[in-house]
């Protein structure tokens, strides 16, 4: 497992605070603290590093115009993530579309943006993986992104999508059921 | 229990009853050596860069959207309830009724070129109101425009 991130939610809280009241530079802060982990969970999820960058501002522009609307009865990460699972499932929506970009993974190669590697063994793999995550339905996918990748708590995770703390750990437990079957059997 | 035992989600104590009965139990310890495997396979897909400018890029999408609402705002709310819906319905029925009477006009140079009375006007419009016909609103323009005389 990827390592978990830190994050201090009562200094985040101030910062959304200040941000409320049009503070630019405690923005530019709370950006540059979440911009690495928001793009990372949302590429996870959408596959396309184009999309990531667009929905991954989009979010940020949200907390600007929204900022007034963080009560502080949750974690601020727990609001700005939860902002982040609407625009992805509304990204989904909208498209209604297959992740990774989709028409990319009918094909047994890999696109460009998915050659991370020169090792073509290793290239095929990570695609195959890629590919595996973009097919889970969406629910699992979130669900797996924010506990496998950034490695949030099943409680936190269950605040973010609004459902229980077994809902999520079901969903876990079926999307690495679905991934198992397909990497590692 | 093994998935949410291997994400490190239970109890000390729940933690340590799994523990117990993995020693004991083969298949479970193969199902959690197969999350285990996943989870290396799941850590393939590395993290992406936050692309140059990114801050910058928000601010002016922040930018472009205050912009947008103040040319809206600008102008006074009873402007915005009355006169720009009543345009946009005005602007709409302009647009039918030109077009009503533009196709009427097509329609009538391409019924004389065929009947032989006048001068073949344009081809362009015998091809594309080849399936033209005299509707109702066509009827309509022609009462507003010369009071029916058409008929």
């Amino acid at each position: 497992m990827t390592p978990r991130p830190q994050h201090e939610p009562d200094c985040d809280a101030g910062l959304a605070r200040r941000v409320a009241n049009g503070d630019e530079a405690a923005f530019e802060e709370l950006v540059g603290k979440y911009q690495h982990s928001v793009l990372n969970t949302i590429h996870r999820y959408v596959g396309n590093h184009d999309v990531a960058d667009d929905i991954a501002q989009e979010v940020f522009v949200i907390l600007w115009n929204k900022a007034g609307t963080f009560k502080g009865n949750s974690k601020f990460s727990t609001w700005l993530y939860r902002i982040v699972v609407n625009q992805c499932l509304q990204f989904r929506r909208k498209r209604n579309q297959a992740l990774v970009s989709l028409s990319d993974l009918n094909d047994e190669n890999p696109p460009e943006s998915l050659q991370v590697s020169d090792d073509p063994e290793r290239r095929q793999r990570t695609y195959a993986v890629q590919k595996a995550v973009a097919e889970l339905p969406d629910r699992q996918r979130i669900a797996l992104v924010l506990s496998h990748f950034e490695g949030r708590p099943y409680q936190e995770i269950a605040e973010i999508m609004g459902t229980s703390v077994s809902a999520v750990e079901s969903l876990i437990i079926r999307a690495k059921a679905i991934l198992r079957n397909k990497l590692v059997r | 229990m093994l998935t949410a035992f291997s994400d490190g989600e239970l109890t000390p104590e729940a933690k340590e009853q799994i523990s117990l009965h993995l020693d004991a139990c083969a298949d479970c310890r193969h199902e959690l050596e197969e999350l285990n495997r996943l989870s290396k396979e799941l850590d393939r897909l590395e993290a992406v860069e936050v692309r140059p400018y990114f801050m910058t890029r928000v601010k002016q999408r922040i930018a472009d959207r205050q912009a947008k609402r103040a040319a809206v705002k600008v102008l006074p709310g009873w402007v915005r309830r009355t006169v720009i819906p009543v345009g946009a319905a005005a602007l709409v029925f302009l647009t039918a009724l030109t077009g009503s009477y533009l196709g009427r006009t097509v329609y009538r140079w391409r019924s004389s070129a065929e009947s032989g009375s006048t001068p073949n006007h344009g081809s362009a419009g015998s091809i594309l109101f080849d399936e033209s016909s005299e509707g109702s609103l066509s009827r309509f323009t022609d009462q507003l425009l010369d009071g029916g005389k058409s008929e």
